[in-house]
């Protein structure tokens, strides 16, 4: 406010000056007085100038002004308008939970109650036919449930702690004991860092990866699984998850990432497709990025870089040094 | 043979009790359940109000309870049940379609005794049921009945 005031008296004072020069340099043209008339004539459009470069100076800081108000007044409707949307999905999503669920539920319990009292009397194609709508029914609520996981994977907080990404390979190993179980696989594990990352979501990340692994080698005599990482220049940590398993074409390399995508036939690979889109959504999340490159029929590698800072020991260098 | 206790079951879809009753006959249970299709009607229940004015006066070894119901939902009941005196003590079990962070953190700070999804493969609905049913009529020891020591 007194800047605009300050602006206002010199822009005042600066028009005052002019016109008094000018009237000064008139009479002195007037009076026989050319030289002096000259002068302040000069004088006279110098300050015209100055008024004008003033008045100019002002429109611009009212525009800037005006600008960063609109801007501001954008950004906070922005904001609205994004809460409102987010908002809007969380009731989506609760919504698909819960309402969505009990028809399936529905259709397969009653397929369960029709079997129950008229199995025998049906003739075997019927049967058939049952089977195939309620394993549809299954179906349907396993998408259903990774679909809301997967939103909960974009939505939920990262907690980032150090966290041991051999340890998380091993959990991830144990877990996927009953897949394992019977076949001969041979794992290469490499050195592995520690991390800063969320740790059930980077454990999720290395479930699905080995899980994936340990999927498409389903059909080798000899299933070999390699996890290692690496560091480079350019994208910081690099892990990378290898196998030789059916491998896939290249071509279609930037689909393998999406939600509910398969390469492969269902009845041959069973799952949803939404594997590996967990795994982009949360590396993301991390700031990282993900890739493959794979063969068809000679086996795939799934990477995934994070930044260098990342590493748990750098992490804290760069911590130490913020905090020093 | 042991007693079973009686359990009320809580739910406004008539698919999903004719479900749950399959699955609890199948576990000699079925007799043992009453069932109030809405969340006003489980509070009628409990109050011996309306159709329930004349019932047995006897406290249910565990309600069974459906979260998603017109008028009054199933947290509107288990918030009345867990702050009345005479009904606290009753075990809730809340059987909802789906484990959204939020029902499950209100539902456990109104003190509800367990939440359970149910899930969309039958098989391992009727499992869930009979469990549940096996448990907290059979297994579990109710608190003593207040009705049968003041009436």
């Amino acid at each position: 406010m007194a800047k605009t005031n300050a602006h206002q008296l010199l822009q005042l004072a600066l028009m005052i000056g002019t016109a008094v020069i000018c009237v000064t340099g008139f009479v002195g043209i007037v009076f026989g007085q050319p030289l002096l008339g000259v002068i302040y004539a000069g004088m006279g459009a110098v300050v015209a100038l100055l008024t004008q470069k003033v008045t100019q100076r002002k429109r611009e800081q009212e525009e800037l002004r005006r600008i960063n108000e609109t801007l501001e007044q954008r950004v906070l409707a922005r904001t609205a308008e994004l809460d409102a949307t987010n908002k809007e999905l969380e009731a989506f999503s609760y919504s698909v939970a819960h309402d969505l669920r009990a028809p399936l539920r529905h259709m397969d319990g009653f397929i369960r109650l029709l079997k129950k009292h008229a199995w025998a009397s049906l003739e075997e194609k019927n049967q058939r036919y049952l089977g195939i709508i309620s394993d549809s029914a299954r179906q349907m609520g396993l998408l259903i449930d990774d679909l809301l996981a997967f939103s909960r994977v974009g939505r939920a907080e990262l907690k980032l702690l150090p966290v041991s990404l051999q340890q998380l390979v091993q959990e991830a190993m144990q877990e996927l004991r009953e897949e394992t179980q019977g076949r001969d696989i041979t794992w290469k594990i490499g050195q592995l860092p520690e991390l800063m990352v969320d740790r059930s979501m980077m454990r999720l990340v290395m479930i699905n990866l080995l899980a994936n692994a340990v999927k498409f080698t389903g059909k080798r005599e000899r299933a070999e699984i390699e996890v290692g990482a690496s560091r480079d220049e350019a994208e910081g940590i690099v892990v990378f998850v290898r196998d030789n398993g059916v491998g896939f074409d290249m071509e279609y390399a930037d689909k393998l990432f999406g939600v509910f995508q398969r390469l492969h036939p269902a009845e041959e690979y069973e799952g949803t497709g939404i594997g590996l889109a967990n795994v982009q959504r949360i590396i993301h999340r991390h700031k990282g990025r993900t890739w493959a490159r794979g063969e068809v029929d000679q086996g795939a590698t799934f990477y995934f870089s994070l930044p260098k800072a990342t590493e748990a020991t750098t992490y804290a260098k760069v911590q130490a040094h913020a905090a020093g | 043979m042991p007693k079973f206790k009686r359990m009320l079951l809580v739910e406004d879809d008539a698919r999903d009790v004719e479900l749950t009753l399959d699955a609890l006959e199948e576990s000699n249970l079925a007799n043992e359940v009453d069932v109030a299709r809405d969340g006003k009607e489980a509070l009628d229940y409990l109050y011996y109000r309306g159709r329930f004015a004349d019932r047995i006066r006897e406290t249910p070894a565990v309600v069974l309870l459906d979260l998603k119901m017109p008028k009054v939902s199933g947290i509107d009941v288990l918030r009345q049940i867990k702050t009345d005196e005479d009904l606290k003590m009753i075990p809730v079990v809340v059987l909802s379609s789906s484990a959204e962070e939020r029902d499950v953190i209100e539902s456990y700070q109104l003190g509800v005794n367990a939440y359970v999804v149910k899930p969309v493969d039958i098989q391992q609905f009727l499992e869930a049921i009979r469990k549940l049913g096996l448990f907290w009529a059979l297994l579990n020891e109710p608190p003593p009945d207040r009705n049968s020591g003041a009436a």
